[in-house]
């Protein structure tokens, strides 16, 4: 029971964080400029930039504004899109997939990367593979990922015709982006793995673990890197919204059609509903993902199982 | 030189964003590019007009060797082109002899692998990339308009503008004929189809006047349009509302009284401002059909698919009105299949090329297409930008009569004298840009025609010391300090350029404060003429002078930031659009420009390049000067065997 209710309340909560955010994003799309000016040539007159202004609601006072604005986004009605037809919300819903390939695919690489590379390094530590490891884990973290991204067009598809340059077309089209996208990520979770290992590996349970006569096989993988996930759990949520942050521009690098590269065109051309709607769909992602994030703790760790979320 | 001297920094800066990156890559030196690459932004804008064959940059010494070089590979792409236009025709002579493509293709099988010549291949697909995605297809409508490449493709402006006279000359309009000051008759060209198969008639020509000027009766004026966005036009000025009457006389005939002489009209209406839909076909169909569905114009492409946020298809029009050989405007295309694909990073869309993905990609900046100078697998060529003329506005308006309580000091001449004075647009040309753009005039693209030699000769040069003696008999010997207003997304290279602009005014005393907006703030701020100061803005390059000094200059304009009641300037500007001779317009136009420049009306920049790059086996329409362009995308050539 206890559980459900701070389920409520963590719901509660997550509404709040959209909640607030789209406010935030309501006023300052309202301050950086009029979206009619965007939906006509820059020589459009006065008089036509009024009509289109009218036409759109935006010379109500800005508070009458805000109060349908949330009315409706609380029915999930963000209004239409000003430069794309139909509800801002199904443009949104559109490139929810997409975004979700990218970011899941970048979740992939980073953990397939992370993961082992920083179980390696914490077993075979002071070793050249610890010092590699640590070495991909600085440059991962130091390095864009929109230059990441254009360095691996530049390498894997034009000098060598492994991967499409651009595009969503195949699972092809998928690795360079998830590679852009996940590297940094991969870094974050390679350190957290091979510190977590390092602490694990020297305490008594390990020590009794072997005392036990278990294979060093099952001593790491069943009791060592179990508990090491814990941390590496931890940040799981937070990098997820790193992921979908990034995804951004790794669409935009890579003309990946999903939400991010939608959220950059809106912004560019006024676009307030989709803006808005994407703004909304993406708060609640990374919120909802840290929700689960803290769920999952439950199954992992049996100490946080009884406690408080 | 200190550090905060541009051109110290512009070394680097001549570097491009894609030689830092091959070259951090090497180095491994993440930095560089985070420091430097940026997620570009470009106007995709089609209009393009001259382009020319690119610098060799391997050259240490770029000079007279250079523009020699230059000028022997422009000279060798005319004249391949050439060679392969009469190719072509000698394929069409073929074809039209033996009936069939296959024909050509059995002969071809038949030549001599070592005797085979490049040839256009008119069956080709051409791939194009563009940066800026708009999903609509309505060239009318607010928002969809700017689907530049529909607008270019699908359908046809009323009349086109001659390469080198900007003349109209006939398109979907064959003539206008002026019965008197305020009657003109317009002739519509016979036997021209849109892609459904019914003819294009006067009664469309009216449709489109009114839907353009928001007063078609089947919606409304978009009141009851069916479109779940809204229906608003993109174009209000531009229809009947010029019109006191009009009708239509009979199938091709159209009549118009104007209120008054209106001398620009024609060439305003009949510009690409206005792509003429099927009044049939809309009526029909309804807005939100044809915005998102299905475009029916008469253009020279058949629209075929639209992915969304991908890209576009088109298929060439085979009954298209005009053949290959076209004197103006869209014309039968080279090639049978557009494919546009959208890539909103330049990176990418040079990638493509690379990766053998896109055949061309234009409206490029002109930094990253730099490395590939000279590489014999592209072709680069640089031309006019969209948006060609940069020039910064004073605001002279009464609401700025006075700044910081003192007089507006650009009221006095002799401070925009030294405004003017004090850039040195050579510096700007040779060591910001391509080296081939010459300093602007006046308010017009310098590929559009304009008195060149009595502008020419009135050059104000650059003369910092003058700059600097003209400020203190103006009573400003310690300077002045003024906010430089700019946009920072419209043109990728109006951010540079200002800095350098900054630079030059601040070394003759005219000390200024950069104020950055994005383009949905600026152009309403301008239109306030409130804030004091200095705005930068650049000419459209639609042929029709009235469409920038109308709104630019005119005294009701809504760009007229720069007003001077004790000129003649006014008179000029009324009396040049009341002159229905063409001779007669063209001197007092002639007159207008030159007292502009010589009141320093504006400070006078440059023009700005764009670069266009494409695979080795493309011709793009080298030596074109065709406005907006119009026609660009028909006259691109695949060759094969090359």
């Amino acid at each position: 029971m206890q559980f459900v209710n701070l389920l409520v309340v963590r719901l509660i909560q997550t509404i709040l964080v959209v909640w607030i955010v789209v406010s935030i994003v309501f006023i300052v799309s309202r301050l950086i400029g009029n979206p009619a000016q965007s939906l006509l040539p820059f020589d459009a007159t006065n008089e036509e930039i009024e009509a289109i202004t009218e036409r759109l609601g935006l010379n109500d006072p800005l508070i009458e504004q805000y109060g349908r604005f949330i009315v409706d986004a609380a029915q999930l009605d963000f209004g239409y899109s000003f430069h794309r037809t139909g509800a801002a919300i199904d443009q949104v819903g559109s490139k929810v997939l997409g975004t979700v390939k990218l970011t899941a695919a970048g979740l992939v690489v980073a953990l397939a990367l992370g993961l082992p590379l920083g179980l390696l390094a914490a077993l075979r530590r002071g070793s050249p593979i610890d010092w590699l490891a640590r070495v991909i884990a600085v440059i991962g973290q130091a390095t864009p990922s929109f230059w990441l991204g254009l360095m691996l067009i530049f390498f894997l598809a034009t000098r060598v015709d492994w991967f499409p340059t651009a595009g969503a077309e195949g699972f092809r089209a998928l690795v360079l982006p998830a590679i852009a996208l996940g590297l940094l990520s991969a870094a974050g979770f390679m350190r957290l793995t091979r510190s977590g290992m390092i602490d694990v590996m020297n305490t008594d349970f390990i020590r009794t673990a072997r005392a036990k006569g278990l294979t060093e096989r099952a001593v790491i993988l069943r009791h060592g890197l179990r508990h090491a996930l814990i941390p590496v759990m931890t940040i799981l949520g937070i990098e997820l919204g790193r992921l979908i942050a990034g995804s951004v521009i790794i669409e935009v690098v890579f003309s990946w059609p999903g939400i991010g590269r939608l959220m950059i065109e809106s912004i560019f051309q006024s676009d307030y509903p989709t803006v808005q709607a994407g703004v909304a769909v993406i708060a609640a992602a990374i919120a909802l993902g840290n929700l689960l994030v803290d769920i999952s703790y439950r199954y992992i760790d049996p100490r946080i199982r009884t406690a408080e979320l | 030189m200190s550090e905060r001297n541009y051109w110290t920094r512009m070394r680097r800066r001549r570097m491009s964003r894609r030689t830092l990156l091959a070259a951090s890559s090497r180095a491994g030196v993440g930095a560089a590019g985070l420091a430097l690459v940026g997620c570009g932004d470009d106007d995709d804008d089609d209009q393009q007009g001259v382009m020319q064959a690119a610098p060799q940059q391997d050259q240490p010494e770029p000079q007279p060797a250079q523009q020699q070089q230059q000028q022997t590979m422009q000279a060798q792409q005319t004249t391949q082109q050439q060679q392969v236009e009469q190719q072509a025709q000698q394929v069409e002579q073929q074809e039209a002899q033996e009936g069939t493509v296959e024909a050509i293709e059995r002969d071809e099988t038949d030549v001599d692998e070592e005797a085979t010549e490049p040839e256009v291949d008119l069956d080709a697909t051409v791939r194009v990339a563009i940066g800026r995605y708009t999903a609509g297809l309505d060239p009318q409508r607010s928002g969809s308009q700017t689907n530049y490449v529909n607008g270019a493709c699908t359908f046809d402006s009323g009349m086109s503008n001659h390469p080198e006279t900007a003349a109209l000359e006939p398109n979907l309009v064959e003539a206008i004929e002026i019965v008197d000051p305020t009657n003109l008759i317009m002739r519509v060209t016979p036997g021209i189809k849109f892609h459904s198969g019914a003819p294009y008639t006067a009664e469309d020509l009216q449709f489109n006047f009114e839907r353009v000027a928001g007063a078609a009766a089947y919606h409304e004026g978009g009141e009851a349009s069916d479109h779940s966005n809204q229906w608003a036009t993109a174009r209000g000025t531009f229809g009947t509302t010029n019109f006191a009457s009009y009708s239509v006389q009979d199938e091709l005939t159209f009549l118009v009284e104007t209120p008054a002489p209106n001398a620009s009209l024609a060439g305003s209406i009949m510009s690409g401002a206005v792509r003429h839909m099927s009044k049939a076909y809309v009526e029909e169909n309804g807005d939100e059909f044809v915005d998102t569905v299905n475009a029916v114009g008469t253009g020279p492409f058949r629209f075929a698919e639209h992915i969304p946020d991908v890209g576009f298809k088109w298929t060439r029009y085979e009954e298209y009105h005009k053949g290959r050989d076209a004197l103006a405007g869209p014309r039968l295309a080279w090639y049978r299949d557009l494919d546009v694909e959208i890539r909103p990073e330049p990176l990418a869309q040079i990638a493509g090329i690379e990766a053998g993905e896109i055949d061309v990609v234009y409206n490029l900046p002109t930094d990253v297409v730099e490395p590939y100078n000279g590489d014999d697998r592209f072709k680069v060529l640089y031309g006019p930008a969209s948006n060609p003329t940069h020039y910064v506005m004073f605001n002279t308006h009464e609401s700025v009569a006075e700044v910081d309580g003192e007089p507006n000091p650009f009221l006095d001449i002799r401070v925009r004298e030294a405004a003017n004075l004090a850039i040195n647009r050579e510096a700007i040309i040779e060591g910001l840009l391509t080296g081939s753009e010459k300093p602007a005039y006046g308010p017009y693209a310098g590929t559009i025609g304009y008195p060149k030699e009595a502008l020419e000769s009135r050059y104000h040069g650059y003369d910092p010391e003058r700059a600097k003696q003209l400020l203190a008999e103006a009573g400003y010997p310690d300077g002045i300090d003024i906010d430089l207003h700019i946009v920072t997304d419209f043109q990728p290279i109006v951010p540079i350029l200002s800095l350098v602009v900054q630079q030059d005014l601040e070394a003759v005393g005219i000390r200024t404060t950069i104020v950055e907006y994005l383009s949905s703030e600026y152009f309403r701020t301008v239109r306030t003429f409130e804030k004091p100061g200095l705005f930068w803005f650049f000419t459209n390059s639609i042929a029709e002078p009235e469409t920038v000094i109308g709104s630019g200059i005119n005294e009701n304009g809504f760009y007229a930031v720069s007003v001077y009641p004790e000129t003649n300037i006014q008179e000029l500007y009324i009396a040049q659009n009341q002159a229905l001779d063409p001779a007669e317009r063209a001197a007092l136009l002639e007159d207008f420009y030159v007292t502009f420049y010589e009141n320093y009306s504006w400070i006078f920049l440059t023009e700005v390049s764009a670069a266009t790059m494409t695979a080795a086996n493309v011709n793009w329409p080298v030596g074109s000067a065709e406005l907006r362009g119009e026609g660009t995308l028909t006259k691109i050539q695949k060759l094969r065997n090359a």
